[in-house]
């Protein structure tokens, strides 16, 4: 009873939307289109077709299309048309037998290898293993040759044979799928494994499935084709689509139009059989992929805009930005609207916001290396005594390096899995700091010690995933300096860290910094974190910079009223147990449009 | 990695008793057995017996097995029922021309696979979508149906080829190269999409990962970046794939060889399937799933000598 | 907290993993810590120190080597499938990902509905109003049931995941690092909703975080565990303004304060005296 109470809270999508949601997609649409033809024409072959497939007719041997026989007659004179809607049938029969057996197979041996794991699945991988390493066809050749030309019992050898493959698909999928969290508080909540499986398993990798199975049936066409061209299975002179191509390879030179029928209509339905499921998975996604429909707006949907005269760029800075507008490709809304900052020697600049701010994707425009799908309008860039167009991105490769170095929020993710630690360094050193192999080595080693290191050379010869997190961004750092860049830019470089790593990460960005008189530019979202290592802060919210000013200024009092609401949010600053202020009501109580 | 290749041979072993006991099993149950290989006039029931005692058919199937198996280790895998001939002998002729038809596909669409596959994923526009558009077709249309095509256009159109029939490279080279375009071509055709297709994805994950952005941020040039660090992570999943894709080709030459009228396993497996053969097809499965083996071997030596996490 | 029988009793809990190649490795080494009713609990330790898997232990998702978890007098340490099953109602969960929390294929009204599928009797009409009423407790809007996590921000997710936990009135939460992957400025909002869940419905919280700011404002006592082990516990305020452990000192010091003169101080202060943590190996 309360099993239904609970799916009856929910508004299930209506069942007729799913077929018109697939019919609004052209190319399923077709497959569908075909696949019911053949089906029908199948079915309803002893109705339609002209001749009966058998008949032979002598004097019109080898014919091409005429209009008796529209698509011509074979060496023996018998109808092409009639053979061909005659041989559906066992094909189509072939499909439903081999895939109702791979299918309840592959789907509840997958899914509960997958959701149970252990001894269970070791021994199903196992199993998958020794099948998928068969030769399949071989196999089904043995089986023909015991169950004597049984297309019944070829087809469900082949569902058997091929049920691994989706026993394969579906469990890995079922196992990604099995260590979401939402798996885990289902099964907190109270729910039962079968509830689990068919709730939350199964819904959400039903697209896989049916992705699958419809491969799956676009494989058993052809193997059923194959068996049949073999002349096993549908033994001749029964109608086949593949017995019919063998008939065609007999009297190839003579007569290649009769590879025509039978090749093209098993090449549409294996192709309508492929193209459905990618179809069908679609459609279901759309009801639940459709994104942002309710998002609510954080602060209030106001667009903040800044505009005022803007500043010439600063010849003293050593780097120094204007007018910098990126856009998501085909959106209207800026998501950074003209940036204007000056970084000067020696200083380290925070850029801070929220997530969405635009913070990351400023910086990133600076060496050219926008995320696809973003764009830069317009914007200049003064660096190095040079001026640069952020917005033709080709020229930024030559700074990248050895004027602007950088460093990321995942220091682990940023390093090549397959190549060891000296080599992320050499390389750069010799193909760009022109040293050479010896040469670059050695200077790897000393800046594997520069960013404190202690035994470097066990360090070079390791592989990312053998040095911890803190180690790799350190590893990041000495790459970034490897040319001695004018210029750090450092990209939420503490936030995957532990935050006793993170004070060690940041002294040394400190130290490295005052010794070799570099400017750094910081992105990040944390207070302390601009507290203990900035000269000056930039707030971003929603690509505009609303202030900038020193850190002591900015922390003491902040000039703009959302700077002052982020402050105040931060628990550090409130009583504890006491209701923080939030943003979002600085937003609604003053409708804030600087 | 030399523990890597152990384990691997180590499993096969499993893998090895369970194909052959497999199809030892079902071919037990096979109907007419012998009986259909006496010469006529001698059918009597006394006849029949006798030879399924000479044959040990009599014993039960374990035991058959045990001796089956027991043999095949001494490099005795019994007479052809049909032909009297040593089944060694039988295989040992053909293998060589299935292999050349498997090394053929191997170098051909490993190579065009991975290179078409890469451009694909880089470049876009016309080269991704004809790889989308041969790879539907590549996998729509039948190897066999393929090979016929190729033969019409050119063995029988252009004559630049022969149609049908196998040279052997020791008696001459270039009629024996001449002699494998065609079946090679059909069955890659088919995994040459698969290889582009499989590359094109991985190649277009990978080139989206961080380190990929971190590379170009350290200011290495993009032939770098991409043909030294993503081709070589792009290439973990593919060399799995291409495994898979060896299997089935495999599986093609089956049908291949027939078309082409090739003296090879395949063609031999599919006469022994029509005759009754079962010792010869039973010799037959053994071999094929050897070279799968060898195939899973290979798979597992490029994934680890590719993969540091696997190999340290 | 003496005066009153502890809601929770965690006694002397060893949890050992065992990894590839035959290792081991101890993830808890004998903790020991208990929760009031209507408690706020406050665990801080960083990654490989074990305090999610406290959690998980407690939620019955991970077993127990050793020791014993007491659950309101009753011991549920191997408690069986079908009671474990029932204790979903009593001990629900807030995990740190708002995104991974929730099944996107099933709609908000589907995933608030699961731990109500317990309870005996609950009608189509109740359960759909049960989760009108939790829906708006937490301050999303009433059509938010028949929508789909997709369509919603992280903070509103985890506004959501919160419903689910209390909309089948348990009396203890796990909260595993509830709002370390939001903003600022949401993280306050859920903070709030959280202290104010707890004192409308006396719940009791068990607040695992890496954060010790954030437990400083929920939690009057906090834990600070390593590598497995509880180093140092006690009342909030204390443990803040007089770390005994050296551990709980290192990481005090490392935590910047959002205010640079401060800030300065502090961090000449974590050198000046040593304070940088350098475990061993």
């Amino acid at each position: 009873m309360s099993l239904q109470a609970a799916s009856g809270a929910l508004p299930a999508a209506a069942p007729a939307s799913l077929l018109r949601r697939l019919l609004g997609r052209p190319l399923a649409a077709l497959a569908l289109l075909w696949l019911s033809l053949v089906l029908i024409a199948s079915l309803l072959a002893r109705l339609i077709a002209p001749y009966d497939p058998l008949d032979q007719d002598l004097l019109a041997m080898r014919q091409g299309p005429t209009p008796a026989h529209w698509l011509g007659t074979d060496a023996l004179g018998r109808d092409l048309l009639s053979r061909l809607l005659y041989g559906g049938l066992p094909a189509l029969t072939g499909i439903v037998e081999a895939l109702a057996v791979a299918g309840l197979l592959g789907v509840g041996i997958g899914v509960t290898a997958g959701f149970y794991r252990g001894r269970y699945d070791r021994l199903i991988v196992q199993a998958v293993d020794l099948v998928m390493s068969l030769p399949a066809i071989v196999v089904l050749l043995s089986i023909l040759s015991i169950f004597h030309n049984s297309m019944f019992a070829a087809m469900i050898s082949v569902g058997l044979l091929g049920s691994v493959g989706i026993i394969r698909v579906v469990r890995s999928a079922t196992l990604a799928v099995g260590s979401e969290l939402y798996i885990e508080a289902a099964r907190i909540a109270g729910l039962s494994d079968f509830a689990i499986i068919t709730r939350h398993v199964i819904a959400r990798i039903a697209g896989t499935i049916i992705v699958q199975l419809s491969l799956f049936a676009a494989v058993v066409v052809l193997i059923q084709t194959g068996i049949s061209f073999l002349g096993l299975g549908v033994p001749p002179p029964a109608p086949s689509w593949g017995g019919m191509i063998f008939d065609a390879s007999s009297v190839l030179n003579n007569d290649a139009f009769m590879l025509v029928p039978p090749g093209v209509t098993v090449a549409l339905t294996v192709l309508a059989f492929a193209l459905i499921g990618d179809g069908l998975r679609d459609a279901l996604a759309e009801r639940w992929m459709q994104r942002g429909a309710g998002k609510v707006a954080a602060a209030g949907g106001t667009a903040v805009s800044l505009s005022g005269p803007r500043r010439a760029p600063d010849l003293e800075a050593v780097l120094s930005l204007r007018g910098l507008v990126i856009h998501a490709q085909g959106r209207e809304q800026p998501l950074v609207n003209g940036l204007d900052f000056d970084l000067m020697a020696g200083e380290t600049l925070g850029i801070v916001g929220e997530s969405g701010s635009g913070k990351t994707l400023s910086v990133l425009a600076t060496i050219g290396l926008l995320p696809s799908g973003t764009v830069v309008s317009s914007g200049q860039m003064l660096v190095a005594g040079k001026s640069y167009d952020l917005s033709d991105p080709r020229h930024l490769s030559v700074l990248r390096g050895k004027v602007l170095g950088m460093i990321f929020q995942e220091p682990m993710a940023a390093l090549d899995p397959c190549f060891t630690i000296g080599t992320h360094l050499t390389e750069v050193l010799r193909a760009r700091g022109g040293l050479s192999r010896g040469a670059a080595r050695a200077r790897a080693i000393e800046l594997l010690r520069e960013v404190k290191i202690n035994d470097p050379e066990d360090v070079a010869r390791r592989y990312p995933h053998q040095i911890s997190g803190g180690m790799a961004q350190r590893v990041g750092i000495a790459r970034a300096l490897a040319l001695r860049p004018l210029v750090l830019i450092a990209d939420e470089p503490t936030t995957a860290l532990d935050v006793t790593v993170q004070a060690e990460i940041l002294d040394l960005m400190r130290g490295l910094a005052a010794s070799s008189h570099m400017a750094m530019l910081l992105v990040t979202h944390d207070w302390g974190v601009v507290a203990d290592i900035c000269d000056r802060a930039l707030v971003l919210y929603r690509g505009t910079c609303i202030e900038t000013a020193p850190v002591a200024q900015i922390f003491s009092a902040p000039q703009h009223a959302y700077t002052a609401a982020l402050l105040r949010a931060n628990p550090h600053n409130a009583l504890p147990g006491t209701e923080l202020p939030t943003v979002a009501d600085v937003w609604q109580q003053q409708a804030l449009v600087p | 990695m030399i523990r890597l290749i152990l384990h691997r041979l180590l499993v096969s072993i499993p893998l090895l008793l369970a194909v052959t006991l497999l199809t030892y099993v079902l071919d037990s149950f096979a109907p007419g057995d012998v009986a259909a290989t006496l010469p006529q006039g001698q059918t009597s029931l006394k006849a029949y017996l006798a030879l399924r005692h000479k044959l040990g058919l009599d014993q039960p199937v374990m035991q058959q097995y045990g001796h089956w198996l027991w043999r095949a280790l001494h490099g005795d895998l019994g007479t052809s029922y049909f032909s009297g001939e040593r089944v060694v002998n039988l295989l040992n002729q053909r293998l060589g021309v299935t292999l050349s038809i498997v090394v053929g596909v191997l170098i051909v669409c490993v190579s065009a696979g991975l290179l078409l596959g890469a451009l694909s994923a880089l470049r876009g526009g016309i080269v991704g979508r004809t790889i989308d558009i041969l790879s539907i077709a590549g996998l729509a249309f039948p190897s066999f149906w393929v090979a016929l095509i190729l033969i019409e256009v050119f063995a029988v159109k252009l004559e630049w080829l022969p149609a049908i029939g196998y040279t052997s490279i020791f008696a001459s080279p270039r009629l024996w190269l001449m002699s494998l375009v065609l079946p090679v071509l059909a069955v890659a055709l088919h995994s040459i999409t698969s290889i582009a297709k499989q590359t094109r994805d991985a190649m277009g994950e990978v080139m989206g990962r961080d380190f990929i952005r971190a590379l170009r941020a350290s200011g290495l040039s993009e032939t770098s970046v991409i043909w030294k660090h993503g081709l070589r992570n792009a290439a973990l999943p593919v060399v799995t794939v291409i495994g898979l894709v060896m299997i089935s080709a495999l599986g093609s030459t089956v049908f291949v060889e027939r078309i082409f009228v090739l003296p090879g396993l395949g063609s031999l497996a599919v006469e022994a399937a029509t005759n009754s053969d079962i010792a010869l097809l039973q010799g037959a499965t053994l071999y094929f799933t050897l070279i799968v083996i060898a195939i899973n071997l290979a798979v597992d030596v490029s994934y680890g000598w590719l993969n540091p996490k696997v190999r340290t | 907290m003496n005066d009153v029988a502890p809601l929770l009793t965690v006694k002397d809990l060893g949890v050992t993993y065992l990894l590839k190649g035959g290792r081991r490795f101890e993830a808890l080494k004998g903790v020991n810590l208990s929760v009031a009713p209507g408690e706020t609990v406050g665990l801080v330790g960083e990654s490989g120190s074990g305090k999610t898997t406290i959690g998980r232990v407690i939620l019955g998702q991970t077993r127990a080597q050793t020791g014993r978890i007491i659950f309101d007098g009753e011991d549920i340490t191997h408690a069986d499938r079908a009671r474990r099953r029932a204790l979903g109602r009593d001990i629900q969960v807030v995990f740190q990902d708002p995104y991974g929390s929730l099944n996107p294929v099933r709609s908000i009204g589907q995933t608030l509905a699961e731990p109500l599928l317990g309870e005996a009797g609950l009608t189509r009409a109740a359960v759909a109003a049960r989760v009108a009423d939790i829906l708006h407790k937490v301050g999303m809007p009433a059509d938010t049931a028949s929508r789909y996590p997709a369509q919603f921000s992280g903070g509103q997710r985890q506004r959501i995941a919160i419903a689910r936990a209390v909309i089948a009135r348990p009396r203890l939460i796990i909260c595993d690092e509830p709002v370390s992957a939001l903003d600022l400025s949401v993280q306050a909002q859920v903070l709030n909703l959280l202290n104010q869940l707890q004192r409308d419905m006396g719940l009791s919280l068990l607040f695992i975080s890496h954060d010790l700011t954030v437990v400083r404002h929920v939690s009057r006592r906090t834990i600070v565990l390593y590598r497995g082990e509880i180093v140092e516990e006690g009342a909030t305020e204390s443990l803040h303004e007089n770390p005994q452990h050296a551990y709980t000192r290192a990481l005090l010091a490392a935590a910047p304060i959002p205010d640079p003169a401060r800030q300065r101080a502090h961090r000449e202060q974590r050198r000046m005296g040593d304070l940088t943590w350098r475990p061993e190996p």
